[in-house]
């Protein structure tokens, strides 16, 4: 030990004794100045112009494209090769290594001295880096020190593997460039090795978890995964092993086939410890972050306790889809395509991911463009050969109809969860910027294998809006569309259509009845059954429109609610008169968020074409009118039916008179235990698939959660589900314009000015000896 | 200069006798034989799964160039390998003491100099062997291929690595340690990069300093286009190295006083900034735009509409600083405004870039701001922006010069010639933010030609062109934030109520009457009747219900609103959504018409009337737009189509026909053609239906407003700016020569560097 202590003071001698090592130092602390800064005044600028800081500051500072952690750590492995390329090479060319030989040191001795220097080389390195989280220690009140530490340790352990690395290639050549450049080419090569033989299951695993690339960063971003310790770990043992075989190789005689033994003993033992300890079930992790980030929610960690047994989940992927979504799923990417479910495998290591292809009609028909007059069969096979899929792989959809019917699923890119007790559950991708599923649903797919499946029962058989169809006025946006991130059956709920005429029951299981703008009234059967559902408690959305007096009164008057005569009218400049701008009110905004949010920014729900709603205080439902059209601008309106055509007069001698009348309300009551909850609005259009995108000038609003919240609330909270978190609290930062001018003179000049006078000094001193 | 060859040759041996030079060869061989085969691979999957297959790409442009192109990918690997390379030159013979030897030798310090340097070009040429064999032989792959353009990027790269090797000599000379050399070269490439951030806030100092800046230097070279600036640059940069190292080594030799050295050195510096701030006027720019396509350089049209251009052009940029679209154009963005223009400028040098600096309210809330005051909050505001708050005019100063209150004090450019002509260029609110080249071309054209001016009608109910209610036409019409207004696309806007003129004025070519409600009095359809009569030209948009008061208008032309309203119940849709395709005759009007008619995308009129062609004596008359043959009707019975049920009745004469819901009218009239488009529905063109999306169907309601504008201005507006097809859009490889590209790339090109090596090495231990 003191033999290894002794080797290593030396080398630091000889390092700090040449300009090298103090060069690598001051532009290193240059770097980390230069971009330190620059992200700062970035950040401080946010916090300046007050629009409001919500992400972590310290995170901001640290992490992310520009942050410090993550540019030092793209930068690091130019530094390394530089600074270890001499470790041994130098000895090996000025023959020094034979005074090392023919001295008592054993060549394992000689190997971890130089190694160790290293590591104090790395330990200085890191304390430039510990600068800057100094600085957010004053600056950042509630600074989240653990991802700042872990961090730093991410980057110091991915600096000791590229040392490692560096003091092995060193070993192998008495010059020094080459050292560097076989450094260099071993990294790009370990950079590189995750993407080799991706295709075939066996080595994916192997070369995948051999992969450098990213390997800092789970760390870097706050969480201490066991998988990347013993990584780094290994690597480093690894290196440090074949530099010692390399080094007993040429001081004593060896056979060659002992040697390579020795070599390949050393590889097996890396490999083998390094594959078992990324097995899922071998897993352990810290997430230091002050507010879990990198973690799942315990929302979702409830969830996922909840379900125990086997747990699977199966990727289909239709080869003649858009190569986009095989690009998810193809074998090339499958590692790529796991690490998105790593935060559950971690928490339910059980979990199974397999993946099926096969071959069915695509929605989208733009291959047929690209390969006219061919079979879906020559296609499918035409596409896997190119994107190196092995046919047999590809299954038929006869084969696949055995397992499961797709064709709900349009055969579109799907995945299925599939528990030990046979439960299932779909999760989709979405058309939009993200594309693949988040937490929110990733869980809410996961609860649906555990609690009983939220129905919502949509009356058909009266001219109603469809669920399916994407006509303007239908409902298929919000509630059924496949690709659509926020529709109903991507939040948890299933959606089917009920005609009261061919049942005498409504099923049980269907806790929520949808009536939308029914244009015939409900015959004396279908009132039958509606009552018995009414009566046994559950809940229901029942959206009028303009003209539905005679067709739906009947139904609302159940719940002591009245559709008034008229239309109400609002005239604008710009818009048509009967655009009701819908505000929300305080005693809404006490019982529901979505309202509640609506009050606070201001935001209307607009609703084209809105009746009236009034109530029966004297009912046994209780009452909170959600929504009404401003007061003073509105009044309803008896003579005009076309707001388009006509014009709109307010005629008081008619009665019309300015007032603001209620557009939606909800109504509860109890039923035994069981609290009923209704909620009718006058305005059919608002949810309409036309209406929930449109933007109009001057008009704030948010029609999409007003849906989200109705549905919460009919639910009982069961879907969809809300993950919170806890909230940053290191938003703030304390400097001025000023001070981060003081602190860039530091960061940038001072520092590595110190380390120069430092340098000088001892080289001045050691020239005066 | 034998002694230089002589010296480069030693150098050279040393190189090659030792494995340092083999090692990084072979490295940075394979390396690059991996990228070119991965793209290859990449561009031959693509291409064999059919995509690609209607567009035009250039094939050699998409390999080559770009930021993901071969070139790019080289670039990064040639910043890390040649310090390598080059840290020996001269800190070996400092360190061993030979520099001893050479210097007390005649051979002079410009010759040890160009003669290293000499060894490194040559060696560069061999390092860039994959490169060089890639571009020369991709021709037998790619059909047309552009070789011109290839051997320009490569030609780009070979500058760029010479500028390297002339650095790394530098560094070499500057110091005895080789890792020292490598580090310092590493850092002043780095500085090199970086310095074209530096001082951009102020004039001079931009100017310098983003020349000196070696960052994306190549990058034009790299797309095909040869500029003398970016030439110039690296002969004047390897120069000023090449000198440097010249006088260091010469200074060593003789006794020359620190002062007089450290003129040298500055003299030697100031030439080169000197030559680049002149090299880089506009006006002594050359280019050479390589590749057939001319991808680099701004289309015929637009050249033609700055050949029209006489005299000094000024842009002046209008930079409020309360305004968060100004931001973009402070004073340390200057540069990128300056590129903004420069494919402009290089055809017309003498247009100017000017800035006005001013405070003025946008209507924002700024109470998140420190400051009580306007003026404070101002100064505050300029601190974060590190901005000198006396080059800000006070609103009322700017109010002296300019009214800016039309534009809401939101940053605007007014374009002006000598003449005192002004058009207005915008930054959008959309992705890209910036002016494309046809809104820059618009607006210079705009300077010249005489500008189509678009009346619409109003006063008798009638679509607004400045309201942004739902069936308004304010988004198409004149959104100064929207790309495609068509105030933005060269058009101007004006609106003419028909009660307060008695004429039509004489600048306006084109009228817009969209759904006139009342219909128009025989005083009124006169004005408009002399306005036909002297050739202007009309679109009109007519609705349902607008049987009466339109049709007398459209009888001029010989056309007519049948009654009743048209039904085509498609999909999920509502009937009265009407599904418009375009006729092959539409395809004839404008290229955009026929890709509409190619592309079979469709027009969605919600509610929509058939118009019937009565006669072609006056004008000729033709259907642009149709319903389907097949399903489509004329409703007579109900006019409420979403509440009623929607059925076809033979009996009261509903016939299922292909109707016309748009057509084109043209005749001669005092030596022009007079054009009248009238479609059958105003919605379609409202902000309202204009911000749907639909799923089931390609739409192109947004076609049906440009192009119709398009042709009503006889092709004037908007400007044309497609360019030509590139020919070399195919690759004749498949999947199954893929490996023998990769054997021949990573396999055997590699290896015979390490069999001439092992060869060399051999040779050697034998002498």
């Amino acid at each position: 030990m003191k033999l290894i202590l002794r080797i290593a003071r030396t080398e630091l001698y000889t390092l700090f004794f040449s300009p090298i090592a103090w060069l690598i130092l001051i532009v290193f602390a240059c770097q980390v100045g230069v971009n330190y800064l620059e992200i700062l005044g970035e950040i401080v600028r946010i916090e300046l112009l007050g629009r409001g800081i919500k992400f972590s500051v310290t995170a901001g500072l640290l992490l992310g494209g520009s942050g410090l952690y993550e540019t030092i750590q793209q930068s690091l492995y130019m530094y390394v090769p530089l600074l270890t390329m001499g470790l041994i090479s130098r000895e090996l060319a000025s023959g020094s290594i034979k005074l090392l030989y023919s001295s008592p040191v054993t060549t394992l001795e000689i190997i971890l001295g130089k190694y160790l220097s290293m590591v104090v080389y790395s330990l200085i390195l890191v304390f430039i880096l510990f600068l800057p989280v100094l600085h957010i220690m004053f600056a950042v009140p509630d600074y989240d020190i653990g991802l700042a530490l872990t961090g730093l340790l991410g980057l110091f352990l991915l600096t000791c593997s590229y040392c490692a690395i560096g003091l092995f290639m060193s070993c192998l050549t008495s010059y020094q460039v080459v050292a560097a450049v076989a450094t260099l080419s071993t990294l790009a090569f370990l950079n590189f090795v995750g993407s080799i033989g991706q295709g075939s299951d066996f080595f994916r695993e192997i070369t995948y978890w051999l992969s450098i690339s990213g390997r800092a960063s789970e760390m870097v971003g706050g969480i201490v995964c066991s998988d990347d310790v013993i990584y780094f770990v290994s690597v480093i043992s690894v290196f440090l092993a074949f530099a010692s075989i390399k080094l007993y190789s040429e001081k004593s005689r060896v056979s060659k086939l002992m040697i390579g033994l020795r070599y390949l003993t050393a590889l097996i033992v890396m490999v083998s410890v390094g594959y078992l300890s990324s097995r899922p079930q071998m897993l352990s992790f810290y997430d230091a972050t002050n507010t879990k980030a990198r973690t799942l929610t315990i929302a979702s960690q409830e969830i996922i306790n909840q379900l125990d047994g086997d747990l699977t989940m199966t990727t289909f992927c239709n080869v003649l889809d858009q190569e986009i979504n095989l690009d998810i799923a193809f074998p090339l990417n499958i590692k790529k395509d796991e690490s998105r479910f790593k935060k559950y495998v971690r928490f339910k290591p059980e979990m199974k991911l397999d993946y099926i292809y096969y071959y069915a009609p695509p929605v989208d028909k733009s291959i047929y463009n690209r390969f006219p007059n061919m079979t879906d069969k020559e296609i499918a096979m035409e596409v896997a050969d190119k994107k190196g899929l092995s046919f047999k792989k590809v299954r038929t959809l006869d084969e696949i109809n055995k397992i499961v019917d797709l064709k709900p699923e349009e055969y579109r890119f799907v995945r299925m969860f599939e528990r030990e007790n046979g439960k299932r559950a779909f999760l989709r991708i979405y058309n939009d910027m993200f594309r693949h599923p988040d937490e929110q649903e990733i869980t809410t797919t996961l609860k649906k294998l555990i609690v009983e499946p939220v129905k919502v029962g949509f009356l058909v058989g009266h001219g109603e809006r469809d669920l399916d169809k994407n006509g303007d006025r239908d409902y298929s946006t919000f509630a059924s569309s496949l690709p659509f991130r926020q529709s109903m059956i991507n939040q948890g709920f299933d959606v089917i259509t009920i005609n009261l005429n061919d049942i005498d029951n409504i099923p049980s299981d269907i806790n929520i009845m949808l009536i939308a703008d029914m244009k015939k009234a409900l015959n004396e059967h279908e009132n039958s059954v509606l009552d018995r559902y009414i009566e046994r408690g559950d809940n229901l959305a029942i959206l009028t429109d303009v003209g539905r007096q005679n067709s739906m009164n009947p139904l609302v008057n159940k719940f002591g609610i009245n559709i008034d005569k008229g239309i109400i009218a609002q005239p604008s400049e710009l818009f048509a008169g009967n655009l009701v701008t819908a505000v929300s009110n305080e005693k809404a905004a006490a019982n529901f968020r979505f309202y509640n949010y609506l009050l606070k920014y201001n935001l209307v729900v607009p609703m084209l074409g809105a009746t009236s709603l009034s109530y029966d205080e004297n009912a046994d439902f209780k009452y909170i009118p959600l929504l009404s059209s401003p007061e003073g601008k509105s009044w309803i309106e008896y003579e005009t039916t076309n707001f388009i055509e006509d014009t709109v007069r307010l005629n008081p001698s008619i009665g019309e008179k300015y007032g603001s009348f209620v557009t939606s309300v909800s109504a509860t009551r109890f039923i035994g235990e069981k609290e009923q909850r209704v909620i009718v609005l006058g305005d059919a259009d608002c949810i309409s698939n036309s209406e929930l995108f449109i933007k109009r000038n001057g008009i704030r609003s948010n029609n999409f959660s007003m849906i989200t919240g109705m549905f919460r609330w009919l639910s009982n909270d069961v879907f969809p589900i809300s993950l919170s978190r806890l909230p940053n609290i290191d938003t703030k930062l304390k400097v001025n314009v000023s001070s981060v001018r003081n602190i860039r003179i530091i960061y940038i000049y001072v520092v590595p000015l110190l380390f120069a006078l430092l340098g000088i000094f001892i080289w001045w001193k050691r020239r005066g000896r | 200069m034998k002694i230089i060859l002589r010296i480069a040759r030693t150098e050279l041996a040393v190189l090659f006798y030792s494995p340092i030079a083999w090692f990084i060869l072979i490295v940075f061989t394979f390396l690059s034989a991996m990228g070119y085969v991965d793209l290859i691979t990449k561009w031959t999957t693509s291409l064999e799964l059919g995509h690609y297959a209607n567009s035009t790409i250039s094939i050699t442009g998409s390999i080559f160039g770009g930021d993901y192109g071969y070139f790019q990918e080289i670039l990064g690997d040639l910043y890390i390998y040649i310090p390598l390379l080059t840290m020996g030159l001269m800190s070996r013979e400092y360190s061993s003491g030979s520099i001893k030897l050479l210097l007390s030798s005649p051979i002079t310090s410009t010759e040890i100099i160009l003669g290293k340097y000499l060894a490194t070009l040559l060696y560069s040429v061999v390092l860039l062997s994959i490169p060089i064999i890639g571009t020369l032989i991709s021709g037998i792959f790619i059909p047309e291929y552009d070789l011109s353009m290839a051997l320009t990027g490569l030609l780009g790269l070979y500058f760029l690595s010479a500028s390297y090797c002339a650095i790394g000599l530098f560094m070499s000379n500057l110091t005895s340690y080789q890792v020292v050399a490598a580090i310092g070269t590493l850092v002043m490439l780095a500085a090199l990069s970086f310095i074209g951030n530096i001082g951009q806030e102020y004039q001079l100092i931009r100017d310098i300093t983003y020349w000196l800046s070696i960052s994306g230097r190549a990058m034009q070279m790299i797309n095909g286009l040869i500029c003398s600036e970016d030439v110039l640059y690296f002969f004047i940069i390897i120069s000023m190295f090449i000198s440097l190292a010249i006088m260091k080594l010469s200074l060593g030799r003789s006794a020359i006083s620190g002062w007089r050295a450290a003129i040298r050195y500055v003299v030697v510096i100031l030439i080169p900034l000197f030559l680049g701030y002149f090299t880089s006027l506009p006006s002594f720019k050359v280019y050479y735009d390589s590749p057939d396509s001319k991808p680099n350089t701004i289309t015929k049209n637009s050249q033609e509409i700055l050949s029209q251009l006489d005299g000094e052009i000024v842009i002046t940029h209008y930079v409020n600083l309360m305004d968060r679209f100004s931001v973009n154009h402070f004073p340390n963005r200057v540069k990128n405004d300056e590129e903004l223009f420069s494919s402009f400028v290089r055809f017309k040098p003498d247009i100017k870039l000017k800035y006005v600096y001013y405070l003025g309210d946008t209507g924002e809330d700024f109470s998140r701001l420190k400051g009580d005051t306007f003026y404070e909050k101002a100064e505050y505001l300029s601190a974060i922006y590190k901005l000198n708050m006396d080059i800000f005019l006070s609103p009322d100063e700017i109010a002296k010069k300019i009214d800016l209150r039309g534009e809401g004090n939101i940053f605007v450019r007014i374009i002006e010639d000598e003449n005192g002509n002004k058009s207005y260029l915008r930054d959008f609110a959309d992705n890209i933010r910036v002016p494309t080249e046809a809104e820059i071309s618009a607006a210079f054209k705009k300077l010249t030609a005489v500008i189509p001016v678009v009346g619409f009608i109003s006063g008798q109910g009638e679509r607004a062109n400045n309201k942004y209610g739902d069936r308004d036409y304010s988004s198409f019409a004149q959104n100064k934030y929207f790309r495609y207004a068509l105030t933005n696309q060269g058009f101007n806007v004006k609106t003419i109520n028909l009660s307060e003129v008695s004429e039509i004025p004489e600048d306006i070519n084109i009228i817009v009457i969209a759904d006139s409600k009342a219909g128009y009095s025989d005083a009124k359809l006169a004005t408009i009747d002399r306005y036909i009569a002297r050739g202007g030209n009309l679109f009109i948009l007519a609705e349902t219900f607008r049987q009466n008061s339109m049709n007398p208008l459209l009888s001029r032309f010989g056309l007519k609103l049948k009654d009743g309203i048209l039904a085509q119940p498609i999909g999920d849709f509502a009937p009265n959504l009407i599904l418009s395709k375009a006729t092959e005759d539409a395809g004839k009007l404008t290229f955009g018409f026929a890709e509409i008619f190619q592309n079979k995308s469709r027009i969605s009129m919600p509610g929509a009337t058939a118009i019937e062609i009565l006669s072609n004596d006056n004008f000729k008359n033709k259907p642009i737009l149709v319903t389907n043959k097949k399903g489509a009707w004329i409703e007579l019975e109900t006019t409420d189509l979403i509440e009623d049920v929607v059925e076809i009745n033979p009996l009261v004469g509903e016939l299922e026909a292909e109707y016309a819901t748009a057509t084109s009218s043209s005749r001669q009239i005092n030596g022009k053609e007079q054009r009248v488009i009238v479609v059958g529905d105003a919605d379609c063109i409202s902000n309202k239906e204009l911000s749907i999306s639909r799923e089931g169907y390609k739409s192109a309601n947004y076609s049906l407003i440009t192009e119709s504008f398009r042709w009503l201005s006889d092709g004037k507006f908007p400007i044309d700016v497609r360019r030509p097809e590139p020919k070399d859009n195919k690759l004749n490889l498949t999947a199954d020569l893929i490996p023998h590209i990769k054997i021949l790339f990573m396999g055997i090109f590699p290896s015979i560097m390490i069999f001439i090596c092992i060869f060399i090495w051999a040779k050697r231990r034998k002498n």
